[in-house]
Order: C-alpha cells, then sequence, then structure tokens
C-alpha cells in the first residue's frame, strides 16, 4: 500500500469535524456528499478517480474482515492509479506530521506519545491505537516537584487527560474521552536527587464508563493502573523526560470479555540523539 | 526511514545525561507492551494533515490526492490517531 500510495498521490488525513470554512475545507467537504468516511482519490480539480470504505461482512472472521478491508483498499488504489493514467513519480521524503508528539514543547504544553494494544495470553492480540496526550502548561507544570515538597497528587483534571490510554481500539466511538473517566488518580514521589537531576516516581489508577452512541445497552468500560517515571531539571525548572506503563482491561458491552490492555505514555524534551 | 519510524512512534531515549536506572527499567518494561513496529508502517506515507498544505501541493505537482476522511463524532484529533 505504501508502495501504491507514496510515489503516485499526495496524501491528506483529514478531521471531517475540524475542516476549515474555506475554499480548501468545502473541497474536501464535497466529497464528503458521496459519504462522510472513507478514502478517496480526487484530482486538485475535483473528479473523483476512486472511493473506498469498507464495510465488516457479518459472519466473516475480524481477521478476514481486516483482510477483507486491506484488499478492497488496494483496489481502490490500483483503480485510481489506472483512472489518473500516467503520472510522473514523486521524489517523497517521510514526513513526520505531528513534530511534537512525545517530544518537546508545544506553544500550549505538552504532546504526549500514546501507544496501547490488546493483549491476548499476554501478547500483542490485533492492530495498536496510537494517540495523544494533551496536557495545557498549567497541567503539564503538575508533573514536575513542587517548591518544597517530594510527594503530590496531580490534580484529577490532569489525570483524566489520560483517558486515550484506556483503549486499545482505533475507533474513537469505542475509545473513552476525558470527560468519561469516573477515577483518576495520579500521585508522585521524588525517587533521588543526583548529577543535577530530580527522579519523580509516578502512580496512577483509571476507570472510565461510556455509552456507545449514548446507548444505555452498550456501556463501554475500562480500568488501569500504571507507573511512571520523570526526569526533572531543577536549574532549567523543565521536564527532561517522562515514561509511563499502564496495564488494564477493557470491556466493550456489559457482558464481553474483559480485554487485557498495556499502554506505553512517553515524552522527552529534545528529539533522540543520532 | 527506520529513523522516522523511531522519531515518530518510540520517542523513548532521552540523551545520554538522563541514563536514569529507574527510567531505563521502565523502558524495558515499556518494550515488552509497545506494538510491533509492523503496526506504523502506514506512517512511512508522507501524510498531509491540513487541507489548504495538500491541496497546494496537490495543484503544484498536477497530481490527484488520496484523502482519508474520518470524524463524524464532533472529536478533536486526527484519522493519523484517533479522532
Amino acid at each position: 500500500m505504501i508502495r501504491l500510495v507514496a510515489p503516485n498521490f499526495v496524501p491528506v488525513a483529514l478531521n471531517t469535524d475540524r475542516l476549515p470554512d474555506t475554499d480548501e475545507g468545502r473541497f474536501f467537504r464535497n466529497l464528503m456528499k458521496q459519504w462522510p468516511q472513507g478514502l478517496w482519490v480526487v484530482t486538485p480539480d475535483g473528479k473523483v478517480l476512486a472511493h473506498h470504505y469498507h464495510r465488516n461482512t457479518p459472519g466473516l472472521s475480524a481477521r478476514d474482515n481486516a483482510k477483507k478491508w486491506v484488499d478492497g483498499t488496494l483496489a481502490m488504489l490500483e483503480e485510481a492509479i489506472r483512472a489518473a493514467g500516467t503520472l510522473p513519480p514523486r521524489a517523497v521524503r517521510a514526513a513526520n506530521p505531528f513534530p511534537d508528539r512525545g517530544v518537546g514543547l508545544t506553544t500550549d504544553g505538552a504532546r504526549l506519545a500514546v501507544s496501547v494494544i490488546g493483549q491476548l495470553r499476554g501478547k500483542q492480540e490485533g492492530a495498536p491505537a496510537v494517540d495523544s496526550v494533551l496536557l495545557a502548561k498549567d497541567e503539564w507544570a503538575a508533573f514536575a516537584p513542587p517548591d518544597g515538597k517530594t510527594e503530590w497528587s496531580l490534580p484529577e483534571a490532569t489525570g483524566k487527560k489520560f483517558a486515550p490510554a484506556l483503549s486499545h481500539l482505533t475507533d474513537s466511538i469505542l475509545a473513552p474521552r476525558p470527560a468519561d473517566v469516573t477515577r483518576a488518580e495520579i500521585t508522585a514521589r521524588v525517587a533521588r536527587q543526583a548529577d543535577g537531576l530530580v527522579v519523580v516516581r509516578y502512580t496512577g489508577a483509571w476507570q472510565s464508563r461510556h455509552l456507545r452512541d449514548g446507548n444505555e445497552k452498550f456501556p463501554i468500560t475500562a480500568e488501569a493502573t500504571g507507573r511512571g517515571v520523570g526526569v526533572y531539571d531543577p536549574a532549567a525548572k523543565a521536564m527532561r523526560s517522562m515514561v509511563w506503563v499502564l496495564k488494564g482491561t477493557y470491556r466493550n458491552g456489559a457482558k464481553a470479555t474483559p480485554v487485557p490492555t498495556a499502554a506505553v505514555v512517553e515524552w522527552v524534551a529534545e528529539p533522540p540523539q543520532e | 526511514m527506520v529513523r522516522f519510524l523511531l522519531v515518530l512512534s518510540l520517542p523513548c531515549c532521552a540523551f545520554a545525561a538522563d541514563a536514569v536506572p529507574e527510567r531505563e527499567d521502565l523502558l524495558r518494561q515499556a518494550a515488552a507492551v509497545r506494538p510491533h513496529a509492523s503496526g506504523f508502517r502506514w506512517q512511512q506515507i508522507p501524510w498531509h494533515v491540513e487541507a489548504a498544505d495538500a491541496l497546494k501541493q496537490a495543484r503544484d505537482e498536477n497530481r490527484p490526492l488520496l484523502v482519508w476522511l474520518a470524524g463524524g463524532r464532533d472529536r478533536d484529533g486526527s484519522p493519523l490517531e484517533r479522532c
């Protein structure tokens, strides 16, 4: 799929609820008249060359439906390449669309990188979910040792921001949002100070509950506990790094078997050295 | 390409001054539950996340766009994560 996309098309991924009210936003909004979600190949003047939206086939296993999804997408891309005619190859360079994900500070605070997996018998089962924990400046500051304190608790509202780490499913309807978190407790303790740095240990516990599509018949619950380590530079008054590992369970439906989950939440002040 | 994957999906390695044993120990635990790198290959595609930038490049190159649209639940975020 990468081989088909990168050399042939200009790829763009957009949130349909956040399209700008501009000519460019309207260009993409027009595609939704055909269907509200999916993949399109469209020329710069608006001609749709191909479209694909996957629907699971009832009765097929999850694995077979996933294969069907991939096969359908590949077929769509190949159809689009034929329809586009001769295209000169692109000189493509990999690019990071979220350079502040897990690295450095944002204008508003910090963006922690999240990855979550579901597990079966202790091993990853299914595709991972990637996400971010977006922290405002005051929320990010709460992870640093307050003056004169070696133990402290973070505000519950800050803890609730870890909601993306509670679900391994990529569909956002199945993932709790901060408002769905019913319990979020993060405590911090200075473990030691050495070489001009302060090492902080964090512990956390979370629970969430929300309803799929607001329907009481479909409650979705998650819970997790986690441990984190932060490194703080008191001279610079700045965090240097933070990493968390969360373990929990996720239940999609009142009678569903809980699925074990594991999440990594992390951040560094500067990119890795080359 | 491998380095790009590390930066995007595995921001695990602080610089040498922060070789803190407690952090290294937790990173080892994190390694055991990190997603397989194969789960992130699609991130090698140079995705745009701004409508205007993507359309401008497509027009400059006179080249079709591959458009991934997702949402409908009034959430922030990007299809490249969850929205």
